[in-house]
């Protein structure tokens, strides 16, 4: 999902309008890997607050969100299966019967763990009222996503400033109140199930057609006229070989992504890889906030704290 | 919480009353260089940098629906950049890019810089998080924030030299000697590697502050690294003789764990910091 802000920019650098079916796709896609993410948080926050049981259990289902991705994709964790003007391929056959499955299986596990992590008392000690931000502090420091929305702040730039199409499908936006490691937990268990009515959504409502752009700079280039002339050829081998002469200009593409709101600000100085390419990244402004709300809390509390933000590393240092 | 407005992306017509480049013509007369037009809509306004704090303070403040959130600081190196038409002349463009909520807009602040080390003020006490941005793009290419509390390097190591995201740093293996770490070299390393509190802001606050460092890794959601964490502790509720041994208690929120045969006490974090990855 976080190649989606870098394609977004880019297409918006060379003008390229992305067929439905791609942009369905992209959707679709984005939002298990959104599932996915918010169970490695989910097992690994309760893990982190001396549960051990639950974080099996989330990545076993994580699996299954996998062993989807791997079927439409070919790979797990980092498909590389964007590209500018659409997706790599076209679905598989049989990913409907995929999804499906999933769709029917995933919510009695979610009630499960709802039960076994969210409802578990000592869980609720160790993280109701620990690590908690107001929407104010949380704009001042430029926190975003799921942390923001648990402060009761409804923000969510797929409403917003609805991106691929999101404008289309229906879902909520889950908020929670008080701001603290358990709200912001919440939000994002909710999310899930708002993620599954999105990708119900995308199976039932599947548009048909191309599944990439017919502009001359989408990648990777048409194949099919360059046996016909010699011109064709000549310019699909320069766009295979160096990629796509984007137009010069400055563009950012913005998602939000599992983590808050992830983005590209790109600069084409009229060449095939861009001039500067800025990435914002949620977990930096994010980890940015540790010793605000780590002051005067007990060790404890700062993993709590440290899991209920959600953090990767990669996502910080970039 | 106000009203939102559904997102427009901004055209310049009539019906939007006025936009925000009017807003800042009118309280600073003159003030902008230029505007550029971006392909992403987003209005691009180019600030001097003798002004660029109040131009910011005015739009976090004072500005009716005001864009409160500093949503990204960077800068662009532009010395070797061919098609700059219309933008101000400069060597380094410091960006500032803003949100604002009631708006549900977004606006581009852009600063021409001169010279090959420029530096501008700091944004720090306006936003807080201008502080780790100031700082990254100052390790990145070596433009000065001043005023800023703590200008140290974020991402690279302190022994790093050059600026990694300048023009004229290497980018290939190609363009640096082959790699080579002699033992002096290393030793040099690890001494850069200990961490000093003191020189990160944190201070004894009592007679009987501690630091403690705290390793993390792979067991939380910090996957893919380890990172470090530096806090200052006072332990307030526990008494000595429990200190020497790992020991749980059943009073809510005191348990201890041992590790490497030091027990790890519940204890108040006076101040906290991050000692990188």
């Amino acid at each position: 999902m976080n190649n989606l802000p870098y394609l977004m920019a880019v297409e918006k650098l060379a003008g390229i309008e992305v067929p439905d079916r791609a942009k369905v796709i992209r959707i679709m896609l984005a939002e298990l890997f959104r599932i996915s993410s918010h169970l490695v948080w989910y097992g690994t926050f309760a893990n982190d607050v001396g549960q051990l049981s639950p974080v099996f259990y989330m990545f076993t289902d994580r699996e299954r969100v996998f062993s989807i991705v791997e079927a439409v994709c070919g790979g797990r964790m980092h498909p590389m299966w964007a590209r500018i003007g659409g997706v790599a391929q076209d679905l598989p056959k049989g990913w409907d019967q995929l999804v499906g499955d999933f769709i029917k299986y995933f919510p009695p596990r979610l009630k499960e763990y709802d039960k076994m992590v969210l409802q578990n008392r000592i869980f609720k000690a160790r993280t109701q009222g620990v690590g908690s931000y107001t929407a104010e502090e949380a704009i001042d420091w430029g926190a975003t996503g799921p942390g923001l929305r648990a402060c009761g702040f409804e923000w969510d730039f797929r409403k917003k400033r609805p991106y691929l199409g999101y404008e289309q499908f229906e879902f909520d936006i889950p908020t929670a109140t008080h701001g603290d490691c358990y709200d912001r937990g919440l939000v994002r268990v909710e999310e899930m199930r708002q993620s599954l009515r999105i990708i119900e959504q995308c199976l039932k409502n599947m548009p048909s057609g191309d599944y990439r752009s017919d502009h001359p700079l989408a990648t990777p280039p048409r194949k099919e006229r360059t046996r016909q002339d010699i011109e064709t050829l000549i310019t699909h081998f320069l766009s295979v070989a160096w990629g796509p002469v984007i137009p010069p200009g400055e563009a950012a593409g913005l998602v939000e992504a599992t983590k808050g709101a992830n983005s590209y600000y790109l600069i084409s100085d009229g060449n095939t890889e861009s001039y500067r390419t800025r990435i914002r990244t949620p977990s930096f402004a994010h980890l940015q906030m540790i010793p605000m709300l780590s002051r005067g809390m007990l060790v404890p509390d700062l993993l709590a704290i440290l899991g209920s933000i959600d953090f990767v590393l990669a996502d910080v240092d970039r | 919480m106000p009203e939102f407005e559904p997102f427009i992306p901004l055209t310049g017509t009539a019906q939007v009353p006025p936009t925000i480049r009017q807003e800042i013509e009118r309280r600073f007369p003159g003030v902008l260089l230029a505007e550029q037009s971006t392909q992403d809509g987003i209005p691009t306004l180019w600030v001097p940098r003798t002004r660029v704090q109040e131009v910011l303070g005015f739009v976090k403040q004072e500005i009716p629906r005001p864009y409160r959130m500093l949503f990204d600081l960077t800068a662009i190196d532009e010395r070797t950049r061919v098609h700059r038409e219309g933008q101000p002349e400069g060597t380094f463009t410091v960006v500032y890019h803003l949100m604002s909520f009631e708006r549900n807009a977004d606006l581009r602040i852009k600063v021409p810089l001169e010279g090959e080390y420029p530096a501008l003020p700091s944004l720090t006490p306006l936003w807080a998080n201008a502080n780790w941005y100031e700082r990254e793009t100052w390790d990145m290419f070596g433009i000065t924030f001043e005023g800023h509390p703590h200008l140290a390097r974020l991402l690279m190591p302190r022994t790093w030299t050059g600026h990694p995201l300048r023009k004229e740093h290497p980018a290939r293996a190609t363009e640096m000697g082959p790699f080579q770490l002699p033992d002096e070299k290393q030793q040099e390393e690890q001494e850069a590697l200990k961490f000093h509190p003191e020189e990160w802001g944190l201070r004894r606050q009592a007679e009987d502050t501690e630091f403690l460092f705290l390793n993390l890794g792979l067991s939380i959601p910090v996957l893919m690294g380890f990172f470090g964490l530096c806090f200052s502790w006072t332990e307030r509720s526990l008494s000595t003789p429990f200190r020497r041994s790992a020991f749980t208690t059943a009073v809510p929120k005191r348990w201890a764990s041992a590790s490497r045969g030091i027990p790890i006490f519940p204890t108040r974090i006076g101040l906290t910091t991050w000692a990188g990855s």
